[in-house]
């Protein structure tokens, strides 16, 4: 039980109720033990809230992005530039009806397969 | 040293801490299951739902909470209006009567447990808004503002019922006044 206040002189009890104020404050319950309380209590909160949840998607996605630009503009030996005509011709190949020209399609290309890893990073994060 | 309140509230809002929140958790249970037992007049079980549910709202609600009142004052006030929101749920149903006329204790010991039994079903007496009243003031010592607080209502209104309550148990435990005007102490 906390320290009786002594507000309660704004309204003075008579000499006959001293007996009653006494029964009353020692009425309080005695300290409630936790027992497994404050547990149980903890497993109901919300999932914890994820700081900077945005940081791993847009890593993710810059990196793909920042990766695309930079195989397509610096890609030099046989390897990287067969891969390089291979993406080019799957680009205008795919994008022949909207794009009007190669660059266009290279870029709508890098733009959708960009959009497409972002996407799933994104989805996989906000599982 | 042990952190304050403030420390942990803050500690809380700012990281979701939740080792923080637990140690809030457990320092006012004790106090906020007691004051849910009184109104619900010794369900242990539906006071101890409501104290959950008031500590649930409470994290949920932390950011709302201003200091000058005090955390516990502060809880102690969610879980008055839970009651009351549970009591509404009920209807004050015969239900909800029966259940506490259930609970009533029956058992005596000696002449202070006696005294005891007897407050515990004259408090049942009194209204819900007389025994919080009755049970901040001289339970938990606060303050009648305190409890005003708490309460959300008027202090004249707290007054009042502690006035009202104090009659009430006067008339229903007038066979006791003799016992101690003749021995001073219970």
């Amino acid at each position: 039980m906390k320290p009786h206040s002594d507000d309660h002189s704004e309204h003075p009890s008579r000499p006959e109720d001293n007996w009653l104020d006494r029964a009353l404050q020692d009425s309080a319950s005695d300290y409630i033990a936790d027992a497994g309380f404050t547990a149980q209590v903890m497993s109901f909160l919300p999932a914890p809230r994820r700081k900077f949840a945005w940081r791993r998607p847009a890593l993710i996605g810059g990196a793909t992005v920042l990766g695309c630009l930079l195989a397509f503009l610096l890609g030099g030996s046989p390897l990287t530039a067969s891969l390089r005509h291979a993406f080019q011709w799957v680009a205008e190949e795919s994008t022949r009806p909207i794009a009007s020209s190669p660059f266009n399609a290279l870029i709508i290309t890098t733009l959708v397969f960009s959009g497409l890893v972002s996407w799933l990073a994104l989805s996989k994060a906000a599982r | 040293m042990s952190l304050t309140d403030h420390d942990l509230i803050a500690r809380t809002l700012a990281d979701d801490d939740r080792h923080a929140f637990s140690e809030l958790v457990r320092r006012h249970q004790s106090a906020v299951r007691a004051f849910l037992r009184r109104l619900t007049c010794g369900q242990h079980a539906l006071a101890d739902d409501l104290a959950q549910e008031t500590l649930l709202e409470a994290y949920r609600h932390l950011a709302k909470y201003r200091g000058p009142s005090g955390f516990d004052t502060w809880l102690l006030g969610i879980a008055y209006n839970r009651f009351r929101s549970a009591r509404r749920r009920a209807c004050e149903t015969v239900e909800w009567t029966e259940q506490i006329a259930d609970h009533a204790p029956t058992t005596s010991f000696t002449a202070t447990e006696d005294l005891k039994q007897d407050l515990a079903q004259a408090l049942m007496h009194l209204s819900s808004d007389e025994q919080a009243a009755i049970h901040l003031c001289f339970a938990e010592g606060l303050s009648h503002q305190q409890a005003a607080d708490v309460l959300g209502s008027p202090l004249g209104t707290v007054k009042t019922h502690i006035l009202r309550a104090k009659e009430t148990l006067r008339v229903q435990l007038r066979a006791w006044a003799p016992h101690f005007s003749s021995k001073g102490q219970p």
